[in-house]
């Protein structure tokens, strides 16, 4: 049973509605919220340093997640583009700032997130061609001189910090605000992972990240892997990001694919493949402040320890304490794949498995998670979609472990050096045509 | 759409990927059933299975007779003309020894009727494997063939299995097991053997000869 209540929700309770318009809402705190300190709609693109409709608001110690904002329907052009700007969280037990909304772009800029769960959590809905999550011009922070258990006190609330909740795509999408128990909280991915889902990371700042563990012992990392993020993880791309007073073991923690989603219900057989294969991409990046990490390149990289993969990189290192390998290449992309076959729920192609015998590179990929759920059964489908991270400049064979799709979509990520070649073994003779970017 | 490399004859395949096509440059290995191809950053190749028909014919002649009577750009033209096709329509993607096996496919014109036209071209095509006039089409006498995965025209003697190889593998020599009777022995001798053995009896009937007189001589004198 879960209270639905947040503190603030405009023009989002009943659902959509495009008469509620003109509202203004400035400069207000929420605190000790149950769900969401705000669940609001944001602003056209572009209009940051101008609007008032949500501005100078913060949310704080909340149960639920900091700011929820949703493409406005009564705007022109939300579901090509709109934007949230101007908010702050502090100790939020979920996401400070969440959407999990369809819309071929969603902006947030000018956010300042402190001591929260999860940080920031973006998750763009939809089908869409191509579809962006943007955080611009924001800053960060670790674990706050106030504690969350103060003098060691217990019980109480010790929680995880994290700064950036991996951003992803998903072909379904949330209420604007949520009424039920089930697809709460916002970042919870109840949908397949989307073919198309980007991200830009422009100008975020990581302030106070001075180690590994939280005062009261738990887990603290600025990066993370969505728990969630069974199916498509894509790169995040940070480009003229600061660490300010950031430790080295702080930088991040990339979990394993849970074991747990090895069952009938989920990922068959395996688990689901998409935690190990996307990247944490940085360009131009500046340290500064007492703690430094100890390798402080301009241009770097952060992968999951997929075993059989990363270690057959060039200029990867493993970090222990990220559970997760540095790298300093410029050709750490991935190969996406997909099914466009009217069976691509229906048959299962898995494990497909890429391999480079020369470098000795091995991957087994799984379809996606099993999202249906009658309430009693398991809907037995899983999307044909898959996503390997690869090294750019080198060749890979593709084996699928049944009959390849008869009409199959192949792009690669990520990089923008290199260029790779693909065999992929066919059981039978066959004709195929090849497009490129038709 | 990027068109497949095309046929080498040197290797007997489509030409190898160069990469200086850039995206979705592309090559179909026949033997081995594999596509490759070329992926660049940002670039969505797409691959689309669409209908033709796989055939393969094996013709009684040598490798350096196919490729100096044209090879396949005249295989091509020779069996479309009989066809009644347009040569576009046709492309040879393997060929390799057995005597000469070409590995070729069929596809239709770019119509929405392509089912139906595949069909006829199919019936077409049997025809003119099983006809007098294959011999000129194929440009050899065919000894065996296969259209969309069934015989047309089977030599039990082929071992399709072997095709992978360059070279053809010999074919083991049979040793038969029969029963035989004394009449039908008849025993051949060189003229050398012959002489020899009729020495050696010459020798042996000397020697026996003198033992007998000897013998003889011996029982006399007693």
């Amino acid at each position: 049973m879960v209270d639905m209540e947040s503190c603030v929700s405009i023009c989002a309770l009943d659902g959509p509605d495009s008469s509620c318009a003109d509202i203004s809402f400035t400069n207000s705190i929420a605190a000790g919220c149950v769900t969401a300190a705000f669940v609001v709609p944001g602003h056209d693109c572009g209009d940051a340093g101008t609007q008032t409709k949500f501005r100078g608001n913060v949310g704080h110690s909340v149960l639920g997640g900091g700011a929820n904002i949703f493409p406005d329907i009564a705007a022109s052009d939300h579901a090509t583009c709109y934007e949230g700007s101007h908010f702050a969280a502090y100790k939020v037990s979920f996401a400070g700032l969440s959407t999990n909304f369809d819309g071929m772009e969603q902006r947030m800029s000018n956010m300042v997130m402190v001591d929260n769960t999860l940080g920031v959590s973006m998750i763009v809905g939809g089908s869409w061609e191509r579809a962006f999550m943007v955080l611009k011009d924001s800053d960060i922070y670790g674990e706050h001189e106030a504690l969350d258990c103060p003098g060691g006190n217990h019980p109480c609330k010790c929680t995880d910090k994290n700064g950036i909740y991996s951003f992803t795509g998903t072909i379904g999408s949330k209420d604007f605000h949520i009424r039920s128990g089930s697809p709460y909280p916002m970042d919870h991915i109840m949908s397949y992972g989307s073919w198309a889902a980007d991200t830009d990371f422009y100008k975020v700042r990581f302030h106070d990240w001075t180690s590994r563990e939280t005062a009261c012992g738990s887990q603290q990392a600025i990066f993370n892997t969505h728990r969630d993020g069974s199916d498509y993880i894509p790169f995040q791309n940070f480009y003229q990001c600061e660490f300010d007073n950031v430790h080295q073991d702080a930088i991040a923690y990339l979990m394993d694919s849970p074991a747990k989603w090895n069952n009938l219900a989920d990922c068959v057989g395996f688990p689901c493949t998409a935690p190990m294969n996307y990247a944490y991409d940085f360009k131009s990046t500046t340290y500064s402040g007492t703690n430094r990490p100890s390798a402080r390149d301009r241009d770097w990289q952060i992968i999951p320890d997929n075993v059989g993969v990363s270690d057959t990189f060039r200029d990867c290192t493993f970090v222990d304490s990220w559970n997760a390998w540095s790298c300093s290449s410029d050709n750490i992309g991935t190969l996406k794949i997909k099914s466009n076959d009217v069976d691509q729920e229906d048959r299962t192609i898995t494990p497909i498995y890429l391999v480079n015998e020369e470098t000795g590179y091995s991957n087994k990929l799984q379809t996606q998670m099993d999202h249906f759920w009658d309430g009693f059964y398991a809907g037995q489908l899983h999307l044909s979609e898959f996503t390997s991270l690869i090294e750019t400049d080198m060749d890979y064979n593709v084996t699928f472990s049944s009959t390849p799709p008869e009409d199959m979509s192949l792009e690669m990520r990520g990089s923008t050096n290199g260029q790779t070649k693909i065999m992929i073994q066919y059981w039978n003779t066959l004709s195929l045509r090849v497009y490129a970017n038709d | 759409m990027i068109d497949a490399k095309p046929f080498d004859e040197k290797t007997g395949a489509t030409a190898l990927l160069t990469g200086y096509k850039g995206c979705g440059e592309n090559r179909w290995v026949a033997i081995s059933n594999q596509l490759e191809f070329i992926l660049t950053p940002g670039c969505t190749v797409r691959l689309q299975k669409y209908d033709t028909i796989q055939s393969n014919v094996r013709m009684e002649w040598t490798m350096d007779e196919f490729y100096d009577s044209g090879g396949p750009t005249s295989f091509i033209d020779r069996v479309s003309a009989a066809l009644g096709i347009h040569a576009s329509q046709m492309k040879v993607v393997a060929v390799y020894t057995g005597s000469v096996v070409v590995e070729y496919e069929i596809e239709p014109e770019d119509t929405d009727d392509s089912a139906a036209q595949l069909r006829a071209l199919q019936t077409s095509l049997t025809a003119l494997i099983e006809s007098d006039e294959g011999v000129a089409a194929f440009g050899a006498p065919v000894l065996s063939a296969s259209s969309g995965g069934s015989a047309i025209i089977e030599d039990p003697t082929y071992n399709p299995a072997a095709r992978p190889t360059a070279a053809t593998a010999p074919i083991p020599e049979v040793k038969q097991k029969a029963t035989v009777t004394s009449t039908d022995v008849t025993l051949y001798l060189d003229t050398p053997t012959r002489n020899s053995l009729i020495g050696i009896l010459v020798v042996l009937v000397l020697i026996v000869g003198c033992c007998f007189g000897c013998g003889t001589l011996t029982i006399c004198f007693y």
